[in-house]
């Protein structure tokens, strides 16, 4: 630790708060489930849910299209070649199949492993595909964790991102990242050591910063697609 | 404002960091001549200021007003409880692995910074945006330890290259045009000259992304700490932030200690207030939960991560019961897009890096009111900026107390008499009617034939410079009434 010692730094916030001694703090009360009970929210029924979660998740300019588990294969290579890509990043993820990458190579898409140089990922990857943790119905946003099968690269490099999003992962509101909820534990709070970076995405990567035109894909990807695993 | 037309200076004090007392009434009268300015300035808050309407107004309907009092509530108990919380976030941050270091000024916190850099032997730095870090100017001090740092924000990245200064919390470069971005390109990059939005991007595009794989060190800001779990949260939308935090092998993050939240039940509802009110987006394109550097077994991400807490005048604030509220800030500059002062004498006029009503009251605070005398009367005290704030904080109530505070002293001659007319005009039906007739007639008798008063003689010229006045009719509103058959009591 740089800087100034933690004693001295604490006791100038005592200080300032006017306490001399350790505080006896009165717990925090609020109402937080006002929050889902906006009138947009949806609470409950999974359908619902999953309806909400596309209508959000396309306002905020991703692409979303759906898919039963067993199709996935065959989805995910008519999206990506709908989308012109011949190149893609692909998760160390047991949801894609052993013959995922022959099907990619097959219908002409190069395929890349994590193994991928980082240069190579500057240059050569169009897009990147990686497997939402969770997503979040009432804001229309997918979230990817940092792991051992997934880069945090593979969603900000390549000017293109897709997203595996199994359907039974959509929770309602944010609040319900950090409650777990039946069959679900929380992905934030509760036990269990977090990830070094949750990322919540909600868009391509935008910037306004010119006279106020919108411009997609400054950074990161210009362009979010959702597959939806529907019953899954 | 380009930076050929502005002057470098104002009354003796340079227009972007003055550095000694400056009086924002000189400072906005320049910035009132620039039409472009004003234009682009007032076009850009308002949409802004009613995308933040809209965006709540959808989302939480009549309920809106609850949220902004529970997220208030939320922040009000954090700093009530600052030690605690602050002490369990050092804990838990360190548990998971990141370095803490603490600043009480601006000067500790950019040597600690230097020193972090100088251990990893950094050479190339790239930061994402960061208030607190424009506050402790602590850019210009990596550059003078040999370290190149790169601002890769769009907006900071122009003004950084164009030698400018931010003007909006958010919307850093309201005060630039396309033209001048495209002169800063072709004179600093060597780019042709485009004046294409899209075009501009895409060549800072293709400059950063160079920057990002070589850079051996990335800094950024944080929008909150959540105490329960140690994690540092970073709300962008370009994805620069993403870069900054994942690509070299140190992160910094500088933030400043009043950011804590307790945990993130309390966080989802600031995160849902904070993006609606900075832009009208449900929330930001990127959320980034950082919680320590790389994992053993992870692919990526920086091997060390240090967090800088910042005091810098804060527990100054924290210690002032009548102005503690305003540490429950979360930066989302709706205060500035609502407040028809900031709309016209915009951002630099503050000569201070937070502008806005926000400004007004914490620049005074954290850096003292007498280099800042004048920025607590940059108010019309309208209640535009509590209405919009999403932590309800009460600016116009601290504008008054901050007043007070300069105000010992008597009026003049001339103000205490006006004051003793105003006040018998006021102290009865009879005085008011006899004081609003006679200032109709003078006003006739000044104006002539025309219905606008352009130019009032002695003190009341400074009303009328910057706007015409309008001549009352000849019958007052009440003789109106009743000839219409209205009734009266």
């Amino acid at each position: 630790m740089k800087g100034t010692a933690r004693d001295v730094f604490f006791e100038r916030i005592r200080d300032a708060l006017n306490r001399s001694q350790q505080p006896t703090r009165e717990p925090l009360v609020v109402d937080h489930d006002l929050i889902r009970r906006g009138k947009n929210s949806v609470p409950e029924d999974p359908s619902a849910r999953s309806s909400l979660f596309k209508e959000r998740a396309i306002a905020v300019g991703m692409e979303v299209s759906c898919c039963k588990k067993n199709t996935l294969n065959k989805s995910m290579v008519d999206r990506l070649i709908r989308a012109g890509i011949s190149s893609v990043l692909l998760p160390d993820d047991p949801l894609l199949e052993n013959d995922s990458t022959q099907l990619l190579q097959d219908a002409g898409i190069a395929t890349h492993d994590n193994g991928i140089d980082i240069d190579q990922l500057y240059t050569e990857v169009d897009c990147g595909i990686t497997v939402a943790i969770v997503a979040v119905a009432s804001t229309g946003s997918v979230v990817v964790a940092s792991s051992d099968r997934e880069r945090r690269l593979a969603s900000l490099v390549p000017p293109n991102h897709l997203v595996l999003l199994p359907e039974s992962r959509i929770v309602p509101d944010l609040i319900d990242l950090s409650r777990s909820s039946a069959g679900q534990t929380a992905p934030l709070g509760g036990s269990g050591a977090l990830p070094s970076c949750l990322t919540i995405v909600t868009g391509p990567s935008k910037t306004a910063d010119i006279e106020g035109v919108l411009i997609t894909g400054v950074h990161g990807p210009g362009r979010v697609d959702i597959l939806l695993l529907e019953g899954c | 404002m380009k930076p050929t037309s502005t002057p470098r200076s104002v009354d003796g004090e340079p227009t972007l960091f003055p550095t000694g007392v400056h009086d924002i009434r000189t400072r906005a009268d320049l910035f009132l001549q620039d039409h472009d300015l004003q234009g682009a300035v007032r076009e850009a808050t308002t949409l802004k200021d009613q995308a933040r309407r809209d965006a709540l107004g959808e989302a939480f309907g009549n309920d809106v007003d609850k949220l902004r009092s529970i997220a208030s509530e939320i922040k009000r108990h954090t700093i009530d409880h600052l030690d605690h919380y602050l002490d369990q976030w050092i804990s838990n941050a360190q548990a998971a692995g990141t370095q803490v270091h603490l600043a009480i000024d601006a000067e500790e916190a950019n040597r600690i910074v230097v020193e972090i850099a100088r251990e990893k032997n950094a050479k190339l730095c790239v930061k994402s945006k960061s208030m607190v870090t424009e506050e402790t100017h602590l850019v210009p001090q990596l550059q003078a330890a040999g370290v190149e740092t790169v601002e890769t924000d769009l907006g900071e990245f122009i003004i950084q290259i164009d030698d400018d200064a931010p003007s909006h919390i958010v919307m850093p470069m309201i005060h630039k045009d396309r033209k001048s971005v495209a002169r800063a390109f072709e004179r600093e990059l060597g780019a042709r000259y485009t004046e294409e939005p899209e075009e501009l991007t895409r060549i800072a595009r293709e400059h950063l992304r160079e920057k990002y794989r070589q850079a051996d060190l990335g800094i950024s800001g944080g929008n909150f700490l959540v105490s329960e779990s140690g994690s540092v949260v970073i709300c962008t939308n370009e994805g620069n932030g993403r870069f900054c935090t994942s690509a070299p092998k140190t992160h910094i993050a500088v933030v400043g200690i009043e950011k804590v939240v307790p945990g993130f039940d309390d966080l989802s509802l600031l995160l849902h207030l904070l993006a609606r009110s900075a832009t009208g987006q449900p929330l930001t394109c990127y959320t980034q939960i950082l919680t320590g550097p790389r994992r053993d077994g992870e692919l990526d991400g920086p091997t060390e991560m240090h967090v800088v807490l910042v005091d810098a005048g804060r527990t100054r604030i924290l210690a002032d019961p009548e102005f503690r509220e305003s540490l429950s800030c979360i930066r989302c500059g709706a205060c500035l897009n609502a407040c028809p002062v900031y709309r016209k004498a915009t951002g630099h006029a503050y000569g201070s890096v937070y502008s806005g009503p926000i400004g007004a009251v914490i620049t005074p605070l954290l850096q003292g009111l007498d280099k800042n005398p004048t920025l607590p009367e940059a108010s019309s005290l309208c209640g535009a900026c509590h209405e919009a704030c999403p932590v309800a904080i009460d600016l116009p109530r601290m504008l008054v107390a901050l007043r007070g505070r300069t105000r010992k002293r008597r009026g003049t001659l001339g103000e205490r008499f006006g004051l003793t007319l105003l006040r018998w005009s006021f102290s009865s039906v009879f005085m008011y009617r006899i004081s609003t007739g006679l200032q109709a007639f003078f006003m006739r008798c000044i104006s002539g034939e025309s219905d606008r008063l352009r130019s009032a003689p002695g003190p009341f010229s400074g009303w009328t410079r910057e706007r015409d006045l309008v001549i009352p009719d000849r019958r007052s509103f009440r003789q109106r009434w009743r000839e219409r058959g209205g009734s009266t009591r």
